[in-house]
């Protein structure tokens, strides 16, 4: 691991150190956020909905002028209103489920390596760790019709990865900014899978735990986004 | 981790060195990548009114190792070794019955090569590597104590392009390009025969690439 570290430093430190314009110090967020929510009234059945927000929030900083590093932050959480028929009897029931059923966080490190080809292009990589938690319960209709199973899920999932982008300066305080390669080498995960009928306890069980190495990396991994400085 | 970068940054700036390939007659070649994956899943649950129980893990591990030697200027010969290893294990009981199943799947492979560079930049070359690969296949599986074996060879010719970027005069990242392959084989197991060829060329690349570390080392 700490030889990746000395490669990147190298790699991007390239062979010139000239540092075209002082970012030091300068600090840039970049984000995403959506909110959302949809209602579905037919006339027949009974009206059913969802809704959810999903927020993602970039921090960093330029320690000196080649070099920023921050944090990544996001948090989601979703919800519905749903109905299921099942059939007690040969009587249709409708079972309705009403609230949250699904919750996501996750926190991230990162460092990224400048390298500034002229006053508005250049070039960055670098390491990042991340970790994040999500849970969903779910509710869905068994096979055998009389029954409504509900499954909750909880992730736990720690990645570590390096990245490279390149980026243009539009004005003094936006970046356009485009994503080259990503390796996420390091993936683990630990899941805990709990189902069975809704009116009882939980009949099944899982537990999972999934670790993956592999030096390898997606060229090109394409994505763009603006950067904004503070 | 302030450290590290520190070490890679004064390494950079104190030996600013004009990183030059080292492709002579005589430089010695070791190159390895590995990877590996896994997973361990453990569910209990009620079935039919009966209790069960399972355990279930994977393991991959797939190591490689190329060596060689320069026998003239941008041509080396070397060989490589490898081996791919998948291994699964299943413990289960159901209504007090337990069944234990275990399978090991074990491929050892041996591939002389000839690799020819080209030096795009002091940094950056590209090479066209020759080789046969051997195979031996050995599978196992056992279930409640009873063993199945199941041996098999392979041999194939590949011809791969490649990608090399030196960090230092010493160490230098690869990485294969499959815009071009060529392969010829025949796959021997106990109840298949199987002879294959296949050749591809195209200008689209993949986007998921493996990288290897090498090293090249020369008697100064």
């Amino acid at each position: 691991m700490k030889n990746i570290f000395y490669f990147i430093a190298i790699l991007i430190l390239g062979s010139s150190q000239t540092a075209l314009a002082q970012w030091e110090g300068q600090k840039f967020m970049s984000g995403s956020a959506s909110i959302m929510f949809n209602n579905n009234n037919p006339d027949l059945q009974k009206s059913s909905n969802n809704y959810g927000y999903s927020f993602n929030v970039g921090l960093g900083k330029f320690k000196t002028s080649t070099r920023a590093s921050g944090w990544n932050l996001n948090t989601s959480l979703s919800g519905s209103k749903q109905n299921f028929t099942t059939n007690n009897n040969g009587i249709p029931t409708n079972n309705e489920k009403n609230g949250i059923n699904g919750f996501g966080v996750g926190v991230g490190r990162f460092w990224q390596f400048y390298k500034h080809f002229n006053e508005k292009v250049g070039i960055f990589v670098g390491p990042d760790v991340s970790v994040r938690y999500n849970n969903s319960s779910q509710y869905s209709n068994a096979g055998d019709g009389v029954s409504l199973i509900k499954t909750k899920t909880n992730v736990v999932s720690l990645s570590a990865g390096l990245s490279a982008g390149l980026y243009y300066k539009l004005s003094e305080k936006w970046w356009i900014t485009g994503n080259i390669a990503v390796s996420n080498f390091v993936n683990t995960n630990y899941s805990i899978v709990k189902s069975g009928p809704d009116n009882r306890d939980y009949d099944i069980s899982q537990k999972a735990f999934n670790y993956e190495f592999s030096p390898s990396f997606q060229f090109p991994s394409v994505g763009f986004g603006v950067r904004y400085f503070l | 981790m302030k450290k590290t970068l520190l070490i890679g940054l004064t390494a950079f700036i104190g030996v600013a060195m004009p990183v030059k390939a080292q492709l002579q007659k005589g430089t010695k070649y070791v190159a390895a990548t590995i990877n590996f994956n896994g997973s361990h899943q453990a569910s209990d649950g009620l079935s039919n009114s009966a209790n069960y129980d399972t355990k279930y893990s994977t393991f991959n591990l797939n190591p490689s190792f190329q060596f060689g030697k320069f026998v003239s200027e941008n041509r080396m010969i070397g060989i490589g070794i490898g081996t791919s290893m998948a291994f699964s294990k299943s413990k289960s009981s159901y209504s007090g019955q337990d069944h234990l199943s275990k399978s090991g799947n074990i491929a050892y492979n041996l591939s002389p090569y000839v690799r020819h560079y080209k030096l795009l930049s002091p940094k950056w070359a590209i090479f066209l590597n020759s080789s046969v690969n051997l195979a031996y296949l050995h599978f196992k599986n056992t279930s409640n104590g009873e063993a199945k074996k199941n041996d098999g060879y392979s041999a194939g010719l590949y011809v791969t392009p490649g990608i090399s970027y030196w960090i230092t005069p010493r160490f230098a990242l690869q990485t294969d390009l499959n815009f071009l392959s060529l392969s010829a084989g025949y796959n021997h197991l106990p109840t298949t025969k199987n002879f294959y060829f296949n050749s591809a060329v195209t200008t689209g690349l993949t986007n998921y690439f493996s990288v290897r570390a090498s090293w090249y080392l020369q008697k100064n």
